[in-house]
């Protein structure tokens, strides 16, 4: 099963984005900083991790940066969360830290896998 | 024996759940908004109560639009961007500003009306058009088929855009080429929308999507996007009515 582990300080998305991965059969786990998101990957090693940017704390790139310097989360694929993710110049610096995506908030529920699936590249 | 739910409205079901529980939590978001305002207005504004609002402003709107209130999601965006910054919101613009709180409040006290981006109410109309587009020109061409009075949908993303494809089998199709996936996913959005439909593509020059390769593609016609998007719909409609001829790259 995938698991795909979601790192916002929202619990209204978080709860969203689990809906809508569950729908396709998606196991999803969350976190609502940056910290403890770091830790659930290192623990857990999901197969994605959904990355809020603007968070309390450690945010979306500090945290990215914490999961690349660690060799067992290094090559786990990353998609950020963003509002601005219409924002080409907000997208192409989020890009550029070396995310494998950026998905815009808010989201259409039916969407979010077929966006995530698009984002690393995998097979529907 | 009631038969197996259907999955996607089992899902909007828990989805609608998770709203009413959170109702609370929501206003009061845009209570922290409406007193930074009023802060504001007095000139007693400092910057944690403006950090405090800008933040409830940036949750509210990430997720508004995914709980069916697309339109909150967009004017808590504008207040986010108001309330960020160097400095307090300028005493011109606090009238409107309080305007659209009160417009954001009077939306999420209401029942989710605008229907999720993925979720076309029972009688909703289908559109006969389709911006995709994730950036300035998509919001334009949006803002233009609006004004029109056009019947009109929007994909932000090649992953996006399957869905409103199926809603809309006969809809106008404007795509802008400088998507998020980049160029190859906007070329196979091209060839999979043009199977029955009237697409035109837009492309920036320094873009990666080489004229020909729109064209094999199916698209009837590639604007450069300085055209804008008055004349982007202008001469999609011409097309799509028989008025223009199919240009070539």
């Amino acid at each position: 099963m995938t698991r795909i582990l979601i790192i916002d300080d929202s619990e209204l998305m978080r709860e969203a984005a689990a809906i809508a991965l569950g729908m396709v059969g998606w196991e999803a786990d969350s976190r609502e900083d940056g910290e403890s998101g770091v830790a659930a990957a290192r623990a857990d090693q999901p197969d994605a991790i959904l990355l809020d940017v603007l968070m309390p704390g450690l945010d979306g790139p500090a945290t990215l940066a914490r999961l690349r310097e660690d060799p067992s989360t290094a090559a786990i694929p990353v998609a950020f969360l963003t509002a601005k993710g219409d924002d080409p110049a907000e997208r192409a610096a989020l890009e550029q830290l070396g995310a494998s995506a950026v998905i815009t908030k808010p989201f259409a529920l039916v969407e979010l896998a077929a966006q995530v699936r698009a984002a690393f590249g995998w097979e529907a | 024996v009631s038969p197996d739910p259907d999955p996607v409205a089992q899902a909007r079901e828990m989805l609608r759940a998770v709203w009413r529980r959170s109702h609370e939590n929501v206003l009061a978001r845009v209570g922290v908004v409406e007193q930074a305002l009023a802060d504001a207005s007095a000139g007693t504004l400092d910057d944690e109560a403006r950090e405090q609002a800008r933040s409830a402003a940036h949750q509210l709107a990430g997720s508004a639009g995914t709980f069916g209130f697309p339109h909150a999601s967009a004017l808590a965006r504008e207040l986010e961007g108001e309330l960020e910054g160097a400095a307090a919101p300028s005493a011109d613009e606090l009238p409107r500003l309080a305007e659209l709180a009160r417009t954001l409040r009077a939306e999420l006290e209401g029942e989710p009306g605008g229907g999720e981006p993925d979720e076309p109410e029972e009688d909703t109309e289908i559109a006969e058009l389709i911006v995709v587009g994730s950036g300035a020109l998509g919001d334009a061409l949006a803002a233009e088929a609006a004004r029109r009075g056009l019947v009109h949908d929007r994909a932000s993303s090649a992953a996006a855009a399957p869905s409103a494809l199926e809603r809309a089998p006969g809809a106008l199709v404007i795509v802008d080429l400088e998507l998020p996936e980049g160029a190859g996913p906007a070329l196979a959005l091209v060839s999979d929308a043009a199977a029955g439909r009237v697409v035109v593509a837009v492309r920036d020059v320094a873009g990666a999507c080489e004229p020909v390769a729109v064209a094999r593609a199916g698209a009837r016609e590639l604007l450069e996007r300085d055209v804008g998007a008055a004349d982007a719909l202008d001469r999609a409609l011409a097309l799509r009515d028989g008025g223009g001829d199919a240009a070539s790259p």
